[in-house]
This record gives structure tokens, C-alpha cells and sequence, in this order.
């Protein structure tokens, strides 16, 4: 209202006497940040610089650890020097914030972690991802799923016929480093009836998947031969049997060492994969999870035939449990 | 009123006494019969004190373990009754509203305790096992949810209930002459119903025309069909002057043959079906587990 109702006055001279006065304050305030910025880049050039052992007697490793906390400490500085500024929530709020600038990310990691995070966690957590298919995750990265033109939100029903084609993600990284991870598309409820229970059936299996902040959107379609080590599979479910959670699991592959493909394809089973298994060998960490669901539709028998999937003249019926042994109390003589 | 309170008091040095008395041979020194001294004392409120208004006490509510540790368990079972959460739900159990613990899935019943979500609770589960590894509770932290399918695969079949149209006009056109007054009897007459019966004539000036006949049996309302609106039939019933025996609850011979007939009619259409199936041989009919 007040920058429409007065036209060529910058956002931040308005003159809201309140307002302009605590703007002294924070540029002030900014001021010895951005002071305060310089003398610890001064600090960590002068400790990288000097000889560990010299400097004390737990030598390197002590001057490795000091360099991190002082790094760490140097991000915080920067955030702290950009908080207060109106033009940057101004900016951020209408969307154009710039990724690569640290202050961004932290503004949009806080607003991610304030309500997306939290219903993320909570469907993952509901829908028992967790434990079935990873035993922990604590999401870092936002993950939004979308096929062809209709966005997923996490644990939607999905068509047969629209999740029969590779879904496309929307990874947003809040950290300025990239990295490299490994997407796992998990069906833990294939149902077994030799067993009486459920396999674990792998739907998609990419890794060596670098993500950054400024690059988020990521085509499963469209990744390379060398990183796909499992090409997409239709997500199907036999008639009668209870929905199948398509659980989508991103790992961070530890130091950014790429995983082998050779030695990952030898050992992935086909009936039942076992994701805590994959994730234990090539020391991955779970950094986000999401999911959707699948159940029979009327596209389903086609799907199964295309995909190869058996089962599609099958349809799952539950098994009446035998009622325990009482005597009856009303009997035909009763009345 | 004041009750007798009998009681031996004695000092620390008295009881020493008596008790090295107790020990001795000599019959001079044998402890005597010692008097006991009465306290009269005087408690505030009586143990048989009564209620003034309402129930002194009632009967039993019969709480408490329905079923014991390692007993097996259907869904729905009530395993323990309680008045408040003496006992909280732990897994594969629900609570009802007056904190009822009953079981969700067939299994074994497990108590037990979980100091991993909370230090002194006491929780009631079910097992899927009766011993081995998913027979105990509480399951590992983060381990995968135990659980059974339960469900066995049969070949996916086309909706049987639907009759070819004829086979529906012969049912409808029975039901209707079964229904309609005058036909209780054997042998008794009944209401034509033309098949394709000409349109009713409308009188002129009348609001709209019915366009189909209300009395042909492809528009009789079965269970889960389509019936014709009321507002579509109007009074063609009233004008054909159609009446329909009213039902009569205590008339138990005209329900007995109506559900007689609907049995008969039932077992002539699953031998035609299984008839059909196999082309006029013999069916070995194979269930499918």
C-alpha cells in the first residue's frame, strides 16, 4: 500500500520516521559484520597458512578442526550481515532471491523447514517409509515429484498409465557445495504368497547424480547410461492387493565418491532388493525421501503386460480368519 | 462406641527380659501368663460404615485379562478390560473408548514393557509368531514392520450376477406374477405382461406423455439396478388399476413360499451357470486356493 500509494520512492527510503531509524541501527549493525567477515577471512588465510605442528601439540588434525569451526563461523558472519536487510526479505519473499548467494539459501531452507519439511516428514513417517524401506532419514533436500505436466504431492494415488513413463524431480539443495547422490525407487508391498508376506521390488536405481543449489531439476528420463543402474520399471499393483507405496529415497553418496556400476550391479538382487544392504556397501546416507501411490486401475492389465509383470489375471482375495472354537449362546432351542 | 484394643505394651528392657525368660529351664524362672493389658481406643469412622443415598456397592464389572500371554487371538478378540490405561495399546492392538485393548490381526498376545518410547508404561501387543524372532515385542527400533499378506490369488472373473437379457426378462416377469394380487394362489391368474405393450394413450391436455411401458419387466427395479423414478410411472398403476397384496409380517406361509421360490430359483440358476460354463458336461468345480 505504501509503495503504491507513493511511486518513484525506493523501497527502503520511505520516510516511516520508525522505520528509517532502525535502518541506521542495522546498517550500522551491518557494518561491523561485514567487519567482522574480513578479520576472520584474514584468521583462517593466516591459520592455513602457519605449520600445525607449531602451532600446537595436537598438530595438524587440531588445525583441521579449527579451520572448519572458523569456515563454519565465517557462514554464519555472512548470514547475520544480510538478515536484517529489507530489499534482501523483500526480494526473497517476491522470488527472486539468487541461490548462489548464502543468505537465500538460508531464508529458503528456514521457510522449507517451517511447513514443506514437516509434512514431508510426516507422510514419510506415517506411510512407514522409514522403517521399511530406510531405517532413518533426516531430509535436507526438498524433493517434488511431477509426471509430464501433473505434480505429485508425496503419497497421491498415481495412474498407471501416467506413472508408466519416468517421473521428473525437483531436487533443491539448500548448501552451496554439490554433490553427488543416488536415487532408489523402492515398492516395499510386492505381495508374496509363497511367504505370506512382502517383497521389496527396485523400480529405479540411478547414482552418481550431481545436485546443486541452482540446478534442481532433475529428468529421470534423461540421465546417462553410466548412471542409471536400474531403468524404469511401471509402477503396478495386482488387483485386490492393498496400495503399493512407491517410496523415492535420495542418498548422499559419503565424499562424493562415485559408486561403481559394475561392482553395484553384481550385487543388487532381482526378487527382493534389499535397500539397507545397498545403502551399508556403497556408504550412502539418506538425505530425502518421498513417495506416491499405486493401486489397480482400470490402465493396470495393460501396464503389467507391456512391463512384463505377471500377474495381471490375478486378483488377491483375504483369507478368512477361522473364527475361534465358542459355544454358540443363541442357538435354534434358545428361542 | 468404644472398641477394646488389646495390646501387650513393653519397654525395650521388658521385652529383653521376657525374651531371655523364654529361654529358661528352671520352672522359677518360666515366663508367666502375662495379663493383657486393654486400651480402650476410639477411631473417627467405621469400617461397616454405610452410604446415605444411592447404591452401597454393585455388582462386579468383570475387568481385567481377557487373554493371557502367548494365547492365540483373532481381529477383534478383547484381550484386556480396564477403567483407564492400566494397560496402553502397543502393536497390532487398538483401544476402544472405555480404553479396551482388543487385537487387530490373528496372533499371540504379548505383554510388555518399551522404555525406548516411554520408561514405565505397560504395553499389550500381538505377535505374529507364537516363538522365534517375530514373536517378541516390542519389535527392534527402525527395524521394517512385521506383517502378513494374507490373501490368496484367484483368477479374476467377470461379474456373474449379470444375466443375458432374456434370462432377466423370465426372472423380472416371474417376480412380477409372483407379486401381483390374485397369483398367491397355484395355478392362479395372472397379470399379462406384454412384452413390448403399446404406450399408454394419453388424454389430451395431460402435463406429459409416458414414454415407456411401466409394467415391462426391463424396467422393474432389481437389488442394484435401475428402476423408473415415480414421477415417471405417475398413477399408471392406479389407472390400470394394479394392486399388490400388502405385507403382512404374520402371514409366514406366503413368506415361506416366497423364499422357497427365490432358493429354487437361486440353485436352477447356478446349475445353468455351471451347465453353461461347461457346455453341458458335468462340472468339477476346482476352488481356487
Amino acid at each position: 500500500m505504501a509503495i503504491a500509494q507513493s511511486q518513484g520512492v525506493l523501497f527502503d527510503q520511505l520516510p516511516f520516521q520508525c522505520f528509517q531509524e532502525a535502518r541506521k541501527v542495522l546498517t550500522e549493525d551491518r557494518q561491523e559484520k561485514l567487519q567482522q567477515i574480513q578479520t576472520m577471512r584474514d584468521r583462517i588465510a593466516r591459520l592455513q597458512q602457519s605449520d600445525g605442528n607449531a602451532l600446537h601439540r595436537g598438530g595438524e588434525q587440531y588445525k583441521q578442526k579449527r579451520l572448519e569451526s572458523m569456515r563454519t563461523e565465517l557462514e554464519h558472519l555472512k548470514i547475520l550481515a544480510d538478515i536484517n536487510d529489507p530489499n534482501v526479505k523483500r526480494r526473497f519473499e517476491d522470488g527472486k532471491g539468487d541461490m548462489s548467494k548464502p543468505i537465500y539459501r538460508f531464508l529458503a531452507d528456514r521457510k522449507w523447514r517451517e511447513y514443506v519439511r514437516k509434512i514431508l516428514i510426516q507422510r514419510v513417517t506415517q506411510m512407514k517409509v522409514v522403517p521399511d524401506v530406510v531405517p532413518h532419514c533426516d531430509p535436507i533436500v526438498d524433493i517434488k515429484i511431477k509426471f509430464g505436466r501433473t505434480n505429485v504431492q508425496s503419497g497421491d494415488f498415481v495412474d498407471s498409465a501416467i506413472s508408466e513413463k519416468p517421473c521428473q524431480l525437483t531436487v533443491q539443495s539448500f548448501e552451496k557445495d554439490p554433490k553427488l547422490i543416488t536415487i532408489a525407487i523402492v515398492d516395499p508391498d510386492v505381495p508374496n504368497l509363497e511367504t505370506d508376506s512382502f517383497n521389496s521390488r527396485c523400480h529405479f536405481l540411478a547414482s552418481n547424480v550431481q545436485i546443486d543449489a541452482l540446478t534442481p531439476h532433475l529428468d529421470l528420463a534423461k540421465l546417462a547410461e553410466e548412471q542409471v543402474l536400474v531403468p524404469w520399471l511401471p509402477p503396478t499393483a495386482q488387483k485386490g492387493s492393498p496400495y503399493h507405496r512407491l517410496s523415492i529415497v535420495l542418498f548422499q553418496q559419503k565424499d562424493n565418491i562415485s559408486v561403481d556400476k559394475a561392482v553395484a550391479l553384481r550385487n543388487i538382487q532381482q526378487t527382493d532388493f534389499r535397500t539397507r544392504s545397498f545403502m551399508t556397501r556403497h556408504m550412502l546416507t539418506p538425505i530425502g525421501a518421498s513417495l506416491f501411490r499405486t493401486k489397480w486401475d482400470d490402465n493396470m492389465g495393460a501396464v503389467m503386460q507391456r512391463a512384463g509383470i505377471d500377474g495381471a489375471e490375478l486378483e488377491l482375495k483375504r483369507v478368512k480368519v477361522q473364527p475361534l472354537p465358542y459355544k454358540r449362546r443363541n442357538p435354534s432351542t434358545f428361542r | 462406641m468404644l472398641q477394646p484394643r488389646i495390646s501387650a505394651r513393653e519397654s525395650t528392657l521388658t521385652t529383653l527380659a521376657t525374651a531371655l525368660n523364654n529361654l529358661a529351664l528352671c520352672s522359677r524362672h518360666a515366663p508367666k501368663p502375662r495379663q493383657p493389658q486393654l486400651i480402650f481406643t476410639r477411631h473417627a469412622s467405621h469400617a461397616a460404615q454405610g452410604r446415605a443415598n444411592g447404591p452401597k456397592d454393585s455388582a462386579g464389572r468383570r475387568l481385567g485379562a481377557k487373554k493371557t500371554a502367548s494365547e492365540y487371538v483373532i481381529p477383534g478378540n478383547i484381550i484386556f478390560k480396564q477403567r483407564g490405561t492400566k494397560w496402553f495399546p502397543g502393536e497390532n492392538v487398538g483401544i476402544g473408548k472405555d480404553h479396551t485393548i482388543y487385537s487387530l490381526i490373528h496372533g499371540y498376545v504379548r505383554y510388555y514393557r518399551n522404555p525406548a518410547v516411554h520408561p514405565k508404561r505397560r504395553y499389550i501387543g500381538v505377535a505374529l509368531e507364537r516363538e522365534g524372532q517375530a514373536s517378541r515385542l516390542p519389535t527392534p527400533f527402525n527395524a521394517p514392520t512385521r506383517r502378513r499378506l494374507g490373501m490368496y490369488a484367484t483368477p479374476i472373473k467377470e461379474n456373474e450376477n449379470i444375466l443375458s437379457p432374456e434370462a432377466q426378462a423370465i426372472k423380472d416377469s416371474a417376480y412380477l406374477r409372483g407379486h401381483i394380487a390374485g397369483s398367491s394362489q397355484p395355478g392362479g391368474k395372472s397379470v399379462p405382461v406384454p412384452p413390448q405393450a403399446a404406450t399408454q394413450k394419453v388424454p389430451k391436455g395431460k402435463l406429459f406423455t409416458l414414454q415407456t411401458n411401466p409394467f415391462d419387466p426391463k424396467y422393474a427395479p432389481r437389488a442394484g439396478g435401475y428402476g423408473m423414478a415415480n414421477y415417471e410411472i405417475g398413477r399408471a398403476a392406479e389407472r390400470k388399476g394394479v394392486s399388490v397384496k400388502e405385507f403382512d409380517r404374520k402371514d409366514r406361509w406366503t413368506a415361506w413360499r416366497v423364499r422357497a421360490k427365490k432358493v429354487k430359483e437361486k440353485m436352477v440358476a447356478r446349475a445353468a451357470r455351471a451347465n453353461r460354463k461347461t457346455k453341458g458336461r458335468k462340472s468339477s468345480k476346482k476352488v481356487a486356493l
